[in-house]
């Protein structure tokens, strides 16, 4: 998604590289999808609110369309036979598509003893049926106190 | 009030996504238990619509979500839901861009969230499988699902390719399948 945002930007020079970079490190570290975080931000900085408020309504417009569109049409489909075959198969091919990303992200935790520690301590919970809501604001104070400790003993 | 209790969902849902639109995943399998607006497999049918059409992934899903429960005023509801807490706080960050330079602390508390998101998509996946599997059983094919599940995880770890092909070549193993 960055490239096309990028190129759309430079073509009506409404933003730098640099600041669509920032936006984007902006973006990662905010809740919420990237783009639709990047593209409040642009807006934003073209025309104030209401700028962000059209840029939003951009980026989700043809989510909303098409994907309405599709909900229709697959409701009509949905008894026959080899379409239910055809999902069953799919329903085997989501959790293969969706561990390599788990397994880089599960990478990138594991290179500090923080996110070792959180990543434990989130499966756990998780399995016990723990709300996702309550292990994020659990590991973001883990972090938190996490860093205030080794901020003090450096100091040291 | 199904409007109200959608758009607070997603309002939800949109103040904690962290990491992108597979953030959005374990809060959606909850919603399965919590409030039977859809069951697991119609969840993995979402999510195999949303990959494989173009948008970011949570907005397809909250659309799709939006229009299985309560038709198209659903999906706009969802939808809105899950960006206006997004919205809100990228407007009051722009706002006070130039006060928060030192944004340490956001910075550090992500840093203990994004591991806490991987292995929530774990628990996911995890239970997902044990489901496909469990059905399988149940319909007499044990080996089979646990076969392709394999052959495919193989190939997705091996090539990058845009999610519908492999969807397609999921859809088209299970009509095979089938006969």
């Amino acid at each position: 998604m960055l490239p096309l945002i990028q190129k759309e930007m430079f073509s009506h020079k409404w933003a730098t590289e640099k600041e669509i970079l920032n936006y984007y490190a902006l973006s990662q570290v905010t809740p919420g999808i990237i783009a639709v975080n990047v593209s409040t931000f642009i807006g934003y900085k073209i025309h104030g609110f209401l700028g962000a408020l059209c840029t939003l309504l951009g980026v989700i417009t043809p989510s909303l369309i098409v994907i309405s569109l599709l909900a229709f049409s697959l409701a009509q489909v949905w008894h026959i036979q080899w379409i239910k075959n055809a999902f069953w198969g799919i329903q085997l091919m989501i959790p293969a598509l969706i561990i390599p990303i788990v397994v880089q992200m599960i990478k990138n935790g594991s290179k500090t003893k923080l996110g070792i520690f959180v990543m434990v301590f989130a499966f756990i919970l998780r399995s016990l049926g723990c709300s996702p809501i309550l292990i994020l604001i659990l590991a973001a104070l883990i972090s938190h106190l996490y860093f205030d400790f080794k901020f003090k003993k450096d100091k040291r | 009030m199904i409007y109200l209790e959608l758009f607070l969902a997603f309002f939800k849902i949109g103040l904690f996504a962290i990491g992108g639109g597979l953030a959005t995943v374990p809060f959606l399998f909850d919603l399965v238990e919590e409030k039977s607006w859809f069951s697991v497999e119609e969840l993995v049918k979402m999510i195999a619509v949303s990959e494989s059409t173009p948008g970011p992934l949570g907005i397809n899903m909250a659309t799709f979500t939006g229009i299985q429960t309560a038709g198209i005023t659903g999906a706009l509801i969802a939808t809105f839901g899950l960006v206006i807490p997004m919205f809100i706080s990228i407007i009051i960050l722009s706002h006070f861009l130039r006060w928060l330079k030192n944004s340490e602390l956001i910075e550090i508390m992500f840093e203990g969230m994004r591991p806490a998101v991987a292995m929530m998509i774990l628990c996911f996946i995890l239970t997902l499988l044990k489901l496909n599997l469990e059905t399988a059983y149940h319909m007499g094919q044990s080996l089979l699902p646990i076969l392709l599940f394999i052959c495919y995880t193989i190939l997705t770890f091996h090539y990058r390719g845009h999610p519908i092909l492999f969807i397609l070549l999921g859809a088209t193993m299970g009509v095979i399948c089938g006969i």
